[in-house]
């Protein structure tokens, strides 16, 4: 036993990741996009003894397999933890690592032409990827057939940053683009039971985060928003239990790295995020199974979550239930580059959705930068554009295609300078922010409490 | 189906419009018509058939002796200086199906002419009987003005009187009098000439500047070019649904065309005034589109669940009522 924990741990530390701190016990779920810690966590893993943590990275190898392989892992990829040794994540080897599939240029075209409108830049830019079986909710799209979206979050925190909000947009794309309805999960009840929260506080929070959500632009009558403490119950309860039923603790501990030190509301938690991907459990919007068969559930999400939904995948033809079909995203880039974290303590990793003009123009400046340290090298030599910040983010939210590549070639010949760049970001981000801050005050709480009612939606396709 | 003088007469008779007809050689005026009935009691009409620019129909039908300007009664319909002209003659035999010289308020018994106005002129009411002609121009129909009142409430019609000649002021503090007689939809079986200066902006999508591209690095120049019609806007049946990609788009049109119209009437040279609107446009689609898609979407979900809240309300004061 002892001789195996030490092997665990030298090969943790040959990969040159070292983690002092127990990453299970951290519940980023999956759509906290490219949030890679939050400091509550310290505390907890604080009181892991040594040998455990060693035994639970013994789990993480074997749960992904290639990583473990004697030789030096440049990265790891799990639900729990997002890291690399340098240069960023390798999407190529995740997919691979994985096995799920590349988006292509051909599928956009397609998406393209089913909706009668451009794709979002999300899409044109391969921030959304990967996928599992999105050919096949395309393909019975185009034949007439139904799907619906399903999207979440996990309230841990009043302050949403970008990167938070990143699924959400996309997610309002694809449902103004394919016309379908959308199931939000707020999951208060894992927040009370990971972190150290009032179980009403997790309650409020989530209500809070709704808000939030809604100003991304949703229609309410095509989607409907919950929160678990509310909603788990009836059918949905059913399908939570009919899932547990197909799943071991061998399993989850291999996927979620539960302890025999866990509480039991970890190891009865995993259901409730399953649950979703099956329209028999929301009644009020799909009817029963015999109404629902041929209805299919897409996931956006960040693809650290993909062990997870395979997990789901696995339990459905069990059930009787069409897969879930997965569109996976990369990683939101934090402000200080590869080698930061974005974390609620250092408000300089991200922009918040409550931040004014002065502070977002503050980070931005602040931002990791490709550029040269003056004015004469950058005309000179020109900057490097794999790693600047300013320009990930363009990539992200300046829609135009032709003058994001008109920016970064003048950026990287060395025409334009870093302050110019970033000069063309803080525009955009004050803008959408301010955009943000005014959906968000137009929310009423009769907008919140409607959104969040269980009721019939009978114009939520087409 | 036209209906042809007989089907006319029947219809007349069956809804008891007392007529009196006489038949006599084709006459094209109301001179050569006079030689024939002259001497019988009734006046004469003149009877014109007129379009605007937007292809909407009229018939205006007044006594032989009234002046009618045509300028001064566009101005009064709403429809600008020299808005209204004599309608082509394939309109007469499309629409109203009467040949031509035969213009008459009797032609709106045919179902094709059922968006055509019709514009009385209120002499005829102070008259004892007026001709008109019953579908063709080989006869002439006597009525009193009640009896043709009688006949275009028989169609579904509200007899709509004109005085022609009065001096009617429209400006800024005076709106067109006769504005609600504009017939409200797009003529049937018509054609539609190519936009007039008036003519709207075709629909657009709601994200500017781009066109869906095949291959992945789409060319892309910021100018008008970016146009295409949607589908979403022939959803007019369905009225149910608040389609916000197609109220968004229809907004943004207009206001890129007020603010087109705007430019187009200073005095600049036209390339000047190209670059100014081509900007404008851009401008408007690019600032406005997402902060107006965001405002219309939570005007939309503000609204529902307003409604929703005062149903559930509704329900459960009912409930407890009994």
């Amino acid at each position: 036993m002892v001789a195996s924990q030490n092997l665990c741990f030298c090969v943790c530390l040959r990969s040159g990741v070292h983690r002092l701190r127990n990453p299970f016990t951290r519940s980023r779920r999956w759509w906290e996009v490219g949030e890679e810690r939050e400091e509550e966590e310290e505390e907890e893993g604080a009181n892991m003894p040594n040998e455990v943590v060693a035994m639970e990275e013994e789990n993480a190898a074997v749960e992904v397999e290639v990583e473990v392989e004697g030789e030096a892992s440049e990265q790891v990829v799990t639900p729990w933890t997002v890291e690399s040794k340098d240069g960023g994540i390798n999407y190529e080897k995740l997919i691979v690592d994985f096995g799920c599939s590349r988006m292509d240029a051909d599928m956009v075209a397609r998406v393209e032409r089913l909706t009668g409108r451009p794709a979002h830049p999300f899409l044109r830019r391969s921030v959304f990827f990967a996928h599992r079986e999105f050919d096949k909710i395309l393909d019975s799209f185009e034949k007439g057939e139904k799907f619906y979206l399903y999207t979440g979050r996990g309230p841990s925190s009043e302050s949403l940053h970008l990167g938070h909000l990143v699924p959400f947009m996309f997610t309002k794309y694809l449902q103004d683009a394919f016309k379908v309805p959308l199931v939000i999960q707020l999951t208060d009840d894992e927040k009370f039971l990971w972190k150290n929260l009032e179980l009403d506080e997790a309650r409020r929070l989530a209500r809070e985060n709704a808000k939030d959500i809604i100003a991304c632009g949703f229609d309410i009558s095509r989607t409907f928003i919950f929160s678990d403490f509310d909603y788990v119950g009836g059918e949905f309860y059913r399908n939570m239990v009919r899932i547990s039923k197909c799943v071991t603790l061998n399993q989850v501990r291999g996927i979620f790295g539960f302890v025999g030190e866990d509480h039991i509301g970890k190891v009865m938690f995993p259901p409730v995020q399953a649950a979703p991907s099956f329209p028999t459990s929301f009644p009020h919007m799909f009817g029963d199974a015999k109404q629902s068969k041929d209805i299919r559930c897409l996931i956006p999400c960040a693809i650290d979550q993909d062990p997870y939904f395979r997990m789901t995948r696995d339990a459905a033809p069990r059930l009787g239930y069409n897969k879930p079909a997965l569109i996976e995203s990369t990683f939101f880039p934090a402000l200080q580059g590869d080698s930061g974290k974005m974390s609620a303590s250092d408000p300089y990793s991200a922009i918040y959705v409550t931040d004014t003009a002065k502070q977002i123009k503050d980070k931005v400046n602040k931002s990791f930068s490709g550029g040269r340290d003056t004015a004469e090298e950058q005309r000179k030599y020109g900057a490097n554009v794999e790693v600047d910040v300013p320009i990930k983010y363009l990539g992200f939210f300046l829609d135009d295609d032709e003058e994001l590549k008109r920016i970064t070639e003048a950026y990287r010949t060395g025409q334009m300078l870093t302050g110019e760049v970033k000069k063309v970001l803080i525009d955009i981000l004050v803008t959408m922010v301010e955009r943000h801050r005014r959906a968000r005050a137009a929310v009423t709480e009769e907008m919140v409490d409607v959104f969040m009612t269980a009721r019939p939606l009978p114009h939520m396709f087409g | 189906m036209a209906h042809s003088r007989e089907s006319l007469m029947s219809f007349l008779q069956e809804h008891g419009v007392e007529c009196e007809t006489h038949d006599h050689a084709v006459v094209m005026t109301v001179e050569e018509q006079a030689k024939h009935v002259g001497h019988l009691d009734g006046s004469f009409s003149k009877n014109l058939f007129l379009k605007d620019k937007k292809n909407r129909l009229y018939v205006v039908s007044t006594l032989s002796t009234t002046q009618v300007d045509l300028k001064a009664l566009s101005a009064r319909l709403g429809l600008g200086k020299g808005g209204v002209r004599m309608a082509p003659e394939e309109s007469l035999h499309a629409v109203l199906q009467v040949p031509l010289g035969s213009v008459t308020p009797f032609a709106l018994i045919n179902e094709s002419a059922r968006s055509v106005a019709l514009l009385l002129d209120v002499g005829f009411q102070k008259q004892s009987r007026v001709f008109f002609h019953p579908l063709s121009n080989d006869a002439s129909t006597a009525v009193t003005p009640e009896n043709l009142d009688k006949f275009l409430k028989a169609i579904g019609r509200e007899p709509a009187y004109v005085d022609f000649e009065a001096a009617v002021v429209v400006g800024k503090g005076q709106p067109p009098d006769l504005a609600n007689l504009v017939p409200k939809d797009e003529p049937k079986g018509t054609e539609c000439q190519p936009g007039t200066a008036e003519s709207q902006v075709p629909a657009v999508t709601p994200i500017p500047k781009q066109v869906p591209a095949v291959t992945p690095a789409p060319k892309q120049s910021p100018a008008i070019s970016t146009k295409k019609p949607i589908a979403a806007v022939s959803k007019a049946k369905d009225v149910a649904r608040v389609d916000i990609a197609s109220v968004l788009a229809s907004v943004l049109d207009n206001v890129v065309a007020a603010a087109v119209s705007g430019v187009n009437s200073l005095t600049l040279e036209e390339e000047k005034k190209r670059a100014v609107t081509n900007s404008i446009d851009a401008a408007i689609r690019l600032r406005l589109a997402p902060d107006l898609e965001s405002t219309l979407m939570m005007f939309k979900n503000t609204m529902y669940a307003e409604g929703f809240k005062s149903a559930i309300e509704s329900q459960r004061h009912s409930s407890t009522r009994q």
